[in-house]
């Protein structure tokens, strides 16, 4: 189980590369564990991309691509990044 | 306009249709009678009236504790069991309860619920502020009769 500590300082050396606009961290249930945005943005963030984790694995699965490492969402804003992992999904909006 | 128990179907089935875990929303009043409910499946039989009573006794439980901290108001209160999850959410006038299965999104049920609960909100205010569709049927005549005999009632 990852560490308060190891949480924070993933958040603000990810926080401290140019152009990321927000690193948030959340359960696969969509429940924020850590994040630097403000808490109604985060829990929005954390619920949609969750669930749209959830379905992006299962076409992967469908295809039978053997699993998801990463899913990058390009916006006229910037990036989406989200590194799903087993207990967590990180999500970092960059641009 | 007449509001319709159909509009509260509607927004319940919104709810049902937005994750794929959720089995069961109902909708019920402060005093636990049920409103609404809509179902996914029929798993096995529910006494949807049992379910919605206790979950609006938790929810007003739970918001009277709330009251005693002096904690701010109640958004949600959820039930996790070994199988499932309950979610009571307050709607106004009403609550709204959602029950799911074990595994299921809990940060999509809550942003699902809580939009609903607005609308739900609002729909149930005008729902309550609307005359029953007796008294709003009298004529003049009869409004008339009834003030007479209530003007005789106060003078006896």
């Amino acid at each position: 189980m990852i560490g308060g500590k190891a949480l924070k300082d993933s958040l603000k050396r990810l926080g401290a590369h140019d152009g990321v606009r927000g690193v948030i961290i959340t359960n696969m249930e969509g429940l924020p564990i850590s994040s630097n945005l403000n808490a109604e943005k985060t829990e929005v963030i954390s619920a949609l991309v969750t669930s749209l984790v959830g379905k992006a694995k299962r076409v992967v699965d469908e295809l039978g691509e053997g699993g998801m490492n990463f899913l990058t969402i390009s916006t006229p804003a910037g990036e989406v990044m989200v590194a799903p992992e087993e207990d967590y999904i990180l999500i970092v909006l960059r641009g | 306009m007449s509001i319709t128990v159909r509009q509260f179907d509607e927004i319940l089935s919104d709810v049902i249709k937005s994750e794929p875990g959720i089995k069961k929303t109902i909708l019920v009043d402060r005093t636990g009678l049920t409103i609404a409910h809509v179902s996914k499946f029929s798993y096995y039989p529910v006494d949807v009236d049992g379910i919605g009573a206790i979950a609006s006794a938790v929810f007003c439980a739970s918001e009277e504790q709330g009251k005693s901290l002096d904690v701010g108001d109640l958004t949600i209160v959820t039930s996790e069991f070994g199988d499932g999850k309950i979610f009571a959410a307050g709607a106004g006038k009403g609550v709204l309860c959602v029950i799911t299965d074990k595994e299921v999104n809990i940060g999509m049920i809550r942003l699902t619920m809580m939009k609903a609960a607005a609308e739900l909100a609002k729909v149930l205010d005008e729902f309550m502020a609307e005359k029953p569709a007796v008294a709003a049927g009298k004529t003049d005549a009869e409004r008339e009769e009834l003030r007479a005999a209530l003007g005789e009632l106060e003078k006896g």
